[in-house]
């Protein structure tokens, strides 16, 4: 008997016994319900008559997309059934649901049936087919993934989902791109110059950032239908830190225009500002709360840079970090309850969360390496940041409680990731 | 006509002498590290490569930018903004050499160290690229005159990572503006 067959059946044995999720998956999925264990997903073969390298790509990259969304105890059963020699699926003693799914390809186009259904009643909870070309594969595969998440957990998944970045160039640090899961790396920019601190817009179609194009740094929107970029703010000094609100209708940004940097929001539509903070102290690095009544930021006015919260109005400021003496970067978590942000530690930068009372602060990165830009995705499950932990600078992933860490870049010189909303097209 | 021709040649001749000569003063201040902010002596003018000068007056404003004026850099603490005693032993002697030479346009460039993030590093460059203007105005300087822009962290001068090369990277860096 080689090792794969007894893993495959101790899977087996473990699933008829009934399936327990560890208690640290349990934690995890907390932030979606109390006690929620993750479900037995089974994949089976795809059937295809012709292209069966691509149908396994397919297969592959649903196979990952599922296992990346956290919801899932996921069973590769081309594996387990090989395994075993059974002709069937082997079904019975699962409880959970099954992926089925069967391509056909005429020409360029590829056409994606996935039948999805419950176990062990066999029941199908949906039947559905997915299209598109040949070079939009992984899209394609991304799109039938997330279909598979949002009817058996009814939450949207995050497969098509993107991460745009900040990536060294030659001379310049440019706009990139890849997909949530690594692939597909496309560059936005070729300036040659200075960009920094790229944020999606929540409707997807653009990005600000501000950039020294015109030799000030400036607030740029790329918009991303033609990849065109157009300035919205050219104040003297600074236009840096902008945060999109919930609607996308407005920017909060900092700029230093009136000698100091202070926080402002910019109606987006008619670029009209209105100045939220006043103090001789910086202020700086705006989040929205998701529901846009409030705003996190940086002040320094205590000394050290620390967050602070406010209305979105700019009343009631007041403090939420007490501890260390250098909290920065915050970003609030689209769930709403928890505040991810930088802090320093020993001299070194590590992605904390702190709750919106300014309790119970985790710390999700440890180590001799600096950890910087955090930001959610869109579910708020996950969080992206930069990284220098293996001497270059590079985007990882992790859980919103710091399991399950993956790099996405590799190439080094890549920092301030931004994660798209959920993508209607590739 | 030949004479007026020949007059017009030795008017220009004499006229490009006078201004050859009384629009070449040069101050160099050549950068210094460690003592404090006595201006180096001025070095003989470097002679630019003139041949024909048309009777234009703009000449003279491009010729002048030949001139080799150097300003020493300020550094500050981590973190702070505050200009230190010698930071400010060095802006007297800016201030001087601007009063000395109206013509000169600065840009002055905020730079922090890498530790911290790029965003906080970018108002804190402003911060310190504004204590260095205020400075100046205070001792007169039109504030018209100069420019400043932050690059937070983005171009250390030194890019190690140790106490020496941070100590570097923490400055305001002084641009002549053509």
């Amino acid at each position: 008997m080689n090792n794969r067959i007894q893993i495959s059946l101790f899977i087996l044995l473990l699933l008829a016994l009934g399936s327990q999720a560890p208690a640290q998956d349990e934690v995890y999925l907390k932030i979606q319900s109390e006690g929620y264990n993750k479900i037995n997903l089974i994949i089976a073969p795809f059937r295809a008559e012709e292209q069966l390298e691509a149908t396994e790509q397919i297969r592959g990259i649903m196979i990952n997309d599922l296992t990346l969304s956290g919801f899932f105890n996921i069973i590769d059963a081309a594996q387990t059934i090989m395994a075993l020699g059974d002709t069937g699926t082997g079904t019975q003693a699962i409880t959970g649901a099954q992926v089925q799914a069967s391509l056909s390809y005429r020409s360029d186009q590829i056409n994606l049936k996935v039948l999805l259904s419950e176990l062990p009643s066999q029941r199908k909870i949906f039947e559905k087919k997915f299209e598109g070309q040949q070079q939009s594969l992984r899209w394609l595969a991304h799109q039938a993934s997330d279909e598979v998440v949002y009817y058996l957990v009814g939450e949207r998944g995050g497969a098509t989902t993107k991460i745009a970045f900040i990536s060294q160039q030659g001379n310049g640090k440019e706009l990139a791109v890849i997909d949530y899961d690594g692939a597909g790396f496309q560059r936005l920019t070729s300036s040659g110059v200075l960009n920094l601190s790229p944020r999606w817009s929540p409707q997807g179609d653009k990005i600000v950032f501000t950039s020294y194009i015109m030799d000030n740094p400036d607030l740029l929107i790329l918009r991303l239908s033609d990849k065109k970029p157009y300035r919205i703010s050219k104040e003297a000094g600074l236009n840096t830190s902008p945060a999109w609100s919930p609607d996308g209708k407005k920017i909060a940004l900092t700029l230093s225009k009136d000698g100091n940097p202070e926080i402002y929001v910019m109606e987006y539509a008619s670029r009209k500002l209105q100045r939220l903070t006043n103090h001789p102290a910086i202020e700086s690095s705006p989040s929205w709360s998701p529901d846009g009544r409030e705003i996190v930021f940086t002040s320094d006015r205590s000394g050290s840079p620390q967050l602070y919260l406010m209305d979105a109005q700019g009343g009631n400021i007041r403090r939420l970090t007490f501890e260390g003496s250098y909290n920065e970067s915050p970003a609030w978590s689209p769930r709403g309850d928890r505040i991810a942000f930088v802090s320093r530690d020993n001299g070194r930068f590590h992605i904390c969360t702190i709750s919106v009372t300014g309790e119970d602060l985790l710390k999700l990165t440890d180590g001799p390496s600096d950890n910087e830009n955090p930001c959610w995705s869109p579910n708020g499950l996950h969080i992206a940041f930069a990284s220098n932990r293996e001497g270059r600078w590079d985007i990882y992933v992790m859980n919103w409680n710091g399991t399950q860490l993956r790099k996405l870049t590799r190439t080094g010189g890549n920092t301030s990731p931004t994660w798209s909303p959920r993508l209607t097209q590739n | 006509m030949r004479i007026h021709k020949i007059l017009g040649l030795l008017l220009s001749l004499l006229l490009i002498i006078t201004w050859a000569s009384c629009s070449k003063k040069v101050t160099k201040t050549a950068p210094q590290i460690g003592e404090t902010s006595a201006p180096a002596p001025s070095p003989p003018p470097i002679e630019s490569e003139r041949q024909i000068a048309p009777i234009d007056l703009d000449v003279k404003e491009t010729a002048e930018t030949t001139e080799e004026i150097v300003f020493q850099d300020i550094n500050f603490d981590f973190d702070r903004y505050d200009l230190t005693p010698r930071a400010r032993d060095i802006l007297a002697n800016h201030a001087r050499i601007l009063k000395e030479n109206p013509q000169i346009k600065l840009t002055i460039e905020g730079h922090c160290d890498e530790r911290g993030t790029i965003e906080y590093n970018l108002a804190l460059g402003e911060r310190r690229a504004n204590a260095a203007k205020e400075y100046l105005v205070k001792y007169g300087i039109d504030p018209s005159r100069i420019r400043t822009i932050s690059y937070g962290k983005e171009r250390p001068l030194d890019p190690r990572s140790n106490e020496e090369a941070w100590a570097k990277n923490r400055r305001a860096a002084f641009v002549i503006r053509n």
